[in-house]
């Protein structure tokens, strides 16, 4: 028996040694990566200081144009929106940033599948493990999954699965999130919808997750003096059906933060020359939609702003 | 609990440490509880049908084993420990075939969850009961070493399927000690098993599913590729498990037989059989077809018997039509292999890896049958025979493709480079012997870097946990 727990204690550190090691490593590499999703991470982790911020999923990424934003407040903005980052990774987001400074405005788009409904989680959780610099880290991950802190005593462990995608990154020439195009962060699209294609919808569970509404109801009560929540069009009018965003709504009336709910706005909705696909605003969309919410940013800045159902034209 | 979760991580060194510190005349009742609690505790409506097994099969061996038992004895015994799984298995087809409208929760007191493991443990019962009738094992009165053989941790809820003659002598001659060697031998395995179940198998499992449940949008390349990734990941999710069953099985001082035996490099589906999931293989012939003659009869009836055998154990896996083809899929290529010169074959190198290459792609396309129902499955084959070139090709998304199919690669070249040195460099030359144990503590170091940097590591089930 002694000789196996000696071979046992041997494998044992030799394996703290190598996890710490590479763990290391690995988190000095994510640093320095200025390409692909984890260069965007890393901008809006360490380099954004614009003191208007819009944070949310894809359709953060392509409806909201820093330029129209900032003709209209006369500030610098910043789009941080990613592809199919939820509440869960966003509020993460949101958290570090305000670490290291405090923005003027933080613009949040809403959206029912990400940011509520109950769904698994992975994804979004394994890139709030890549943030050892949030100080909220371990117990936003606790309140997911309880195991996560010890899971978290391995170095490695937060860099699961993103070796491969790290690695890759670097053999790559041109990357997601590295094309020219994007401005201060915004991606712009410019196809047309074509509406005779079929339309295939996931389908919703209407089930709120109770995780995902409670980090919900921390930003809005965190950042209430300088926070909107906005839903930004979508094709199909109703797919997010407005009863799904009541809790939401009235956390946000609770503490006066502005909720502009446009997803079945009829400006967009039936307008196919707007539309890149069923679920995103080409560059013109993005436009017109972005002036529509300038005024909403511009009222907030000044104090005046209140909770709005939809903007008239 | 899986195997492969942070809570049996953390359970196992407790068990070992209780066990060896415990008196040996405890050992084996704490064990029990141990396999208790390991089985139960995800949810305790497993429990019936196991204390089932365990006084059925108790009372049939206690019978069984009198001097004048008879062979009504016997198959009154077998029929009582087998209740509960084939009541159990065929529910769900009576149910869809005779309420095809209703929900199942709009049948009270049908809604039973199939007990995990049944197939397994039930198997083994029936091994103990036929062989202290046939005077193959002596049975001792102990309930305990009984329900212990029944429900032993390792393999309670997914195999590997004991015969008695092996576990049952272990368990009521427990004089052993402490044995380093069998120890060492189990942490190996327990991280290989975890390697192959984590890395390889679960990785696998993610491309697997994106393509052959939407084959529709797919050419026949792209399926048969996904057909094949579906052999690898099937082979590493159950082998991984088996490993991890022997290796947890070895640090509790017991030796467990192999359950695989690089069944990938086989050259013929026979082969593939002696190699492939040997414990429930052995099972059925030992059980089944020896039963049902064998092939100490004609060409033909032997023929039949191998059919029927594979046909049980599709219906083993669920009584599902789906199984069942695929059972007798695996029949047919075993019968008609008999008049094929495969052993002739098999000694030249060439031809050997066209075998083995024929051999992989039929059980790859034989695969199809184990997706959910049978209209996927033929879905499946359709497009694989007629879907040509058209369709989307395996690239599906670039950038989340790439990065899947890399980690993938990196498992499969592990589970491959192991296989081939295991098969055909089973022994280190004389001059690398000296550093072999080091070598073999930073391989293993290493495995588990690769289990924490590219493994799945979120929740997810072993295939073989659904049967």
């Amino acid at each position: 028996m002694k000789r196996f727990f000696i071979i046992l204690l041997c494998a044992a550190a030799l394996l703290a040694c190598a996890d710490r090691l590479i763990g290391h490593a690995l988190q000095r590499w994510q640093d320095a990566t200025t390409a692909g999703e984890t260069g965007r991470l890393n901008w809006v982790l360490h380099e954004v200081e614009a003191p208007v911020v819009v944070f949310g999923t894809s359709r953060a990424l392509h409806h909201y144009v820093p330029q129209v934003l900032s003709d209209s407040t006369g500030l610098e903005v910043a789009n941080c929106g990613f592809e199919g980052l939820g509440i869960m990774t966003n509020y993460a987001l949101i958290r570090f940033v305000t670490q290291r400074y405090t923005p003027q405005l933080i613009v949040y788009d809403l959206s029912y599948y990400y940011d509520l409904e109950l769904a698994p989680a992975t994804s979004d959780v394994s890139r709030v493990r890549r943030l050892p610099g949030l100080r909220c880290r371990d117990s936003l991950l606790s309140a997911i999954d309880p195991w996560e802190r010890l899971r978290l005593c391995s170095r490695i462990y937060p860099y699961n699965s993103v070796v491969a995608d790290m690695a890759l990154n670097s053999l790559r020439d041109s990357l997601y999130y590295d094309t020219p195009e994007i401005d201060r962060g915004y991606w712009p699209q410019h196809g047309t919808l074509d509406t005779t294609t079929a339309e295939r919808h996931r389908p919703r569970t209407d089930v709120t997750d109770p995780v995902k509404l409670a980090l919900l109801a921390d930003l809005i009560a965190r950042c209430h003096d300088r926070l909107i929540i906005c839903t930004s069009p979508a094709w199909v009018p109703g797919y997010y059906a407005t009863e799904m965003y009541a809790p939401v709504k009235a956390l946000a009336a609770q503490h006066g933060v502005p909720f502009l709910e446009m997803d079945c706005d009829t400006a967009f909705v039936g307008h196919p020359q707007l539309w890149d696909d069923r679920m995103h605003l080409n560059d013109t969309g993005a436009r017109l939609f972005t002036a529509r919410v300038a005024h909403a940013a511009r009222q907030r800045l000044t104090g005046s702003g209140t909770n709005t159902r939809g903007i008239s034209p | 609990m899986s195997f492969a979760s942070l809570a049996f991580v953390l359970f196992l060194p407790v068990l070992c440490a209780l066990y060896w510190a415990c008196p040996r005349r405890w050992r084996n009742a704490l064990l029990l509880a141990a396999s208790v609690l390991f089985y139960m505790l995800p949810d305790p409506t497993y429990g019936p049908a196991l204390v089932w097994v365990w006084v059925t099969s108790y009372a049939a061996v206690r019978r069984v084993r009198r001097k004048g038992a008879t062979r009504l004895d016997l198959w009154a015994g077998v029929a009582a420990v087998l209740l509960p799984m084939v009541l159990l298995k065929v529910r769900v087809p009576i149910v869809e075939a005779w309420f095809p409208q209703a929900s199942r929760s709009a049948l009270p007191g049908l809604n039973w969850v199939f007990p995990l493991g049944l197939s397994c443990y039930t198997l083994q019962a029936v091994s103990l009961v036929v062989d202290v009738y046939k005077r193959r094992t002596v049975a001792d009165r102990s309930p305990v070493n009984h329900a212990l053989y029944v429900s032993f941790l390792p393999t309670v809820t997914s195999g590997p399927i004991q015969h008695s003659t092996s576990l049952y002598r272990q368990i009521a001659g427990r004089n052993g000690g402490f044995d380093a060697r069998l120890a060492v031998d189990g942490a190996k395995r327990l991280m290989w098993g975890l390697f192959l179940k984590v890395v390889v198998a679960d990785r696998f499992g993610i491309y697997v599913d994106s393509v052959l449940d939407h084959c529709e949008h797919y050419n026949s390349p792209t399926v048969l590729i996904a057909l094949l990734c579906y052999t690898v990941q099937i082979y590493c999710d159950f082998a991984g498990y088996s490993h991890m069953a022997i290796g947890t099985a070895g640090l509790l001082g017991y030796t467990l037989p192999d359950n695989f035996r690089r069944p990938l490099l086989s050259a013929g589906l026979r082969e593939l059989w002696t190699r492939w999931h040997i414990s429930l293989s052995s099972w059925m012939r030992d059980y089944v077809y020896i039963a049902l003659g064998g092939s100490r009869c004609g060409r033909w009836r032997s023929a039949a018997n191998v059919l029927a055998t594979f046909a049980v154990s599709g219906l083993w896996h669920g009584v599902r039509l789906s199984y069942l083809c695929w059972g007798l899929g695996h029949g047919l290529a075993v019968a008609a292999e008999r008049w094929l010169p495969l052993e002739r074959w098999r000694r030249r190198a060439l031809p050997r890896a066209l075998c083995t290459i024929a051999t992989v792609l039929a059980l790859s396309v034989l695969w199809a049958f184990f997706r959910e129902h049978v209209g996927l499955s033929l879905k499946i084959l359709r497009v694989l025979f007629t879907g040509g070139f058209a369709g989307g090709w395996i690239i599906a998304d670039p950038m989340r493709t790439h990065t899947t199919l890399a980690m993938m690669l990196v498992g499969l070249v592990v589970v491959a480079a192991h296989d081939v040195r295991q098969e055909w460099f089973p022994c280190a030359p004389a001059r690398w012997r000296r550093g072999r144990g080091v070598a073999s503590l930073l391989w293993h170091v290493c495995l588990l870097v690769l289990v924490l940097a590219i493994g799945v590591l979120d929740t997810s089930q072993f295939i073989y946990l659904r049967f």
